[in-house]
């Protein structure tokens, strides 16, 4: 009993010095666009999405993901690898690079509601059916039963959480 | 350069390069936090030291949009040449497990997707930006959550170290490339970019998907694949098993021809992993109960199937006004995952039909409950073939005492 006590109260140290690290700085994006999360993984729900230059303000980190609190003031989880420690200067033309459904709207607007759009039309010249690709990404667990089965499974998730 | 990345992996498959100059060299890396030291092995294997963020950067000129698009396409293309199941249960499970796998691969951040086909084919595979497919002859042979962990994680790692994108490099489908430099009014980006999507989907179904990767990014898809289950808290044998059970089974028997004619090199694949496994502590959950529950809805206690009906597409501009929503595709007539013939079958294609699904409790001879399902299995398979003459032989693991 006393062993457990002691390894969790490590672990909190542990934690809080890392948070105390991260805590405040800037990040910058340097993806095209970014989604930023309520929880650590990508099947979590998109609470914003930030461009390229945009800066963030670290409130955490875990595992490879930055809790960030976005210019627009929401807060989220994003993945290390799109934000930079250093200012990022949005080139003329980044924008561009975004799938032109990206481009032609919102970022946000994009990311919920106009994916598919050019598959779509790439199944019907074909022939195929589209309905395959609706299915599918309409039939995956949401985060919390992926989290249950994690935890049910005795399985880790990222950071070794449980 | 990574002298034994080529040892392991003998030979390119003829025509597609990796493509793997763009990552060598680079040595800075994403630093993960190993439970209980799962993995190792497969960590210090890591021959392409990969930083995800800059690959992403060496690619650059394949957007993730970009990539995620062309996975749609592809989805519907795979759909035309392999019915999907559409048995939204057995999909759930094969994704939960795909979940809890991809959240430790160099990619957390992009959206995965897992799809059951309905094909007696053993095969697995991914298409770039996050579709992964395996087949029902492929769970099949599978006989716990820690196998199919690793199957799934070798298709994840397709994905999350870009294996599509760099194929389709390589072969030089500059298509998405140019757009992507392409600068213009939107309506003709629009066009080039559906052109693009298309001839690029064209090629990656009719190569990659039909033909497999290389055998160099099927040999580092395995050693990241066991890495990624490994942390995830399955036992990273998993994937080492479902290749010995290929291996065991030969290329002759039917439904296994695609599975080598796109995976070759079986033999090197599991006796690289059998390598790694030796530097493994070894432990990790293989939950054979829960993979049991979920495969076999059909064979004990009958589980209904949920039935999903396709909604139409939530917007589609290019649809002309009035169209007729298209009618929900035709559903397959689903087959239970192991049937009753498959017994008999394997004992005349392979002299033996083994089976990990008939338990008893330690010290007793009390069979265990989900024992029923399979013995209800062999019987009906056995009484159809009289004629057989058969060995029954058991074996025990070295739980209880002696006596």
């Amino acid at each position: 009993m006393r062993a457990r006590v002691l390894v969790i109260g490590v672990l909190l140290v542990g934690g809080a010095a890392a948070m105390a690290v991260a805590q405040g700085s800037p990040r910058w994006v340097e993806r095209t666009k970014a989604d930023v999360r309520t929880g650590r993984g990508s099947f979590y729900e998109i609470v914003d999405t930030v461009l390229k230059g945009e800066k963030v303000d670290v409130l955490g980190s875990e595992a490879r993901w930055q809790q960030v609190q976005t210019p627009r003031g929401r807060k989220g989880w994003v993945f290390e690898a799109a934000l930079s420690a250093k200012a990022v200067e949005p080139g003329a033309s980044d924008f561009l690079k975004l799938a032109p459904s990206d481009a032609s709207t919102s970022a946000t607007a994009a990311s919920a509601g106009a994916k598919g759009v050019y598959a779509q039309v790439y199944a019907r010249e074909r022939g195929y059916d589209y309905g395959v690709v609706t299915f599918i990404e309409s039939s995956q667990p949401p985060a919390s039963e992926i989290e249950e089965f994690v935890r049910d499974g005795g399985l880790v998730l990222p950071g070794g959480g449980r | 350069m990574r002298a034994g990345a080529r040892i392991a992996a003998l030979a390119l498959a003829a025509g597609l390069a990796t493509g793997c100059e763009t990552v060598a060299g680079i040595a800075e890396n994403v630093q993960i936090g190993l439970p209980g030291g799962a993995g190792r092995a497969f960590e210090a294997a890591r021959l392409t030291a990969v930083a995800a963020p800059k690959i992403a950067g060496a690619l650059a000129d394949i957007e993730e949009g970009q990539e995620i698009e062309l996975g749609r396409a592809v989805t519907a293309a795979v759909g035309k040449r392999y019915p999907v199941r559409r048995d939204a249960a057995l999909m759930r499970y094969v994704a939960l497990v795909g979940q809890a796998v991809a959240l430790h691969s160099e990619r957390p951040d992009i959206q995965y997707y897992f799809a059951v086909l309905d094909t007696e084919e053993v095969n697995a595979f991914a298409t770039p930006g996050g579709f992964v497919f395996i087949t029902r002859g492929a769970l099949r042979l599978i006989r716990d959550e820690a196998v199919l962990a690793g199957v799934l994680g070798h298709e994840i790692a397709h994905i999350a170290l870009y294996h599509g994108v760099k194929a389709i490099k390589a072969e030089k489908q500059k298509d998405l490339a140019m757009f992507a430099v392409r600068e213009g009014v939107a309506h003709t980006r629009a066009a080039a970019f559906r052109g693009a999507i298309s001839s690029t989907a064209d090629f990656f179904t009719e190569t990659v998907i039909l033909k497999g990767y290389s055998r160099e990014q099927e040999a580092e898809a395995d050693r990241a694949g066991a890495r990624y289950a490994a942390r995830a808290g399955y036992d990273p044998a998993g994937l080492r098993d479902f290749l010995t059970g290929l291996i065991d089974r030969g290329g002759s028997e039917s439904g296994l021809q695609t599975f080598f004619s796109t995976h070759p090199g079986a033999r090197e694949r599991r006796d690289e992993q059998d390598t790694l496994l030796q530097k493994e502590a070894g432990g990790g959950r293989r939950n054979p109960e829960r993979f049991e529950a979920a495969m076999r809805p059909r064979t004990g206690e009958a589980r209904p199937a949920r039935e999903v009906s396709t909604p139409p597409p939530a917007s589609d501009p290019y649809a002309p006004r009035g169209a007729p929503i298209p009618p929900p595709p035709n559903p397959q007539p689903q087959a239970a995952l192991l049937v009753a013939a498959d017994v008999p079958r394997a004992i005349e294609s392979a002299g033996r039909y083994v089976s990990r699904r008939i338990h008893f409790d330690a010290g007793s001879d009390r069979l265990r409950p989900e024992s029923l399902g399979e013995l209800r299995l062999i019987a009906e398979g056995l009484s159809a073939n009289p004629t057989l003459r058969l060995r029954i032989e058991g074996h025990t693991d070295s739980t209880g005492d002696a006596e």
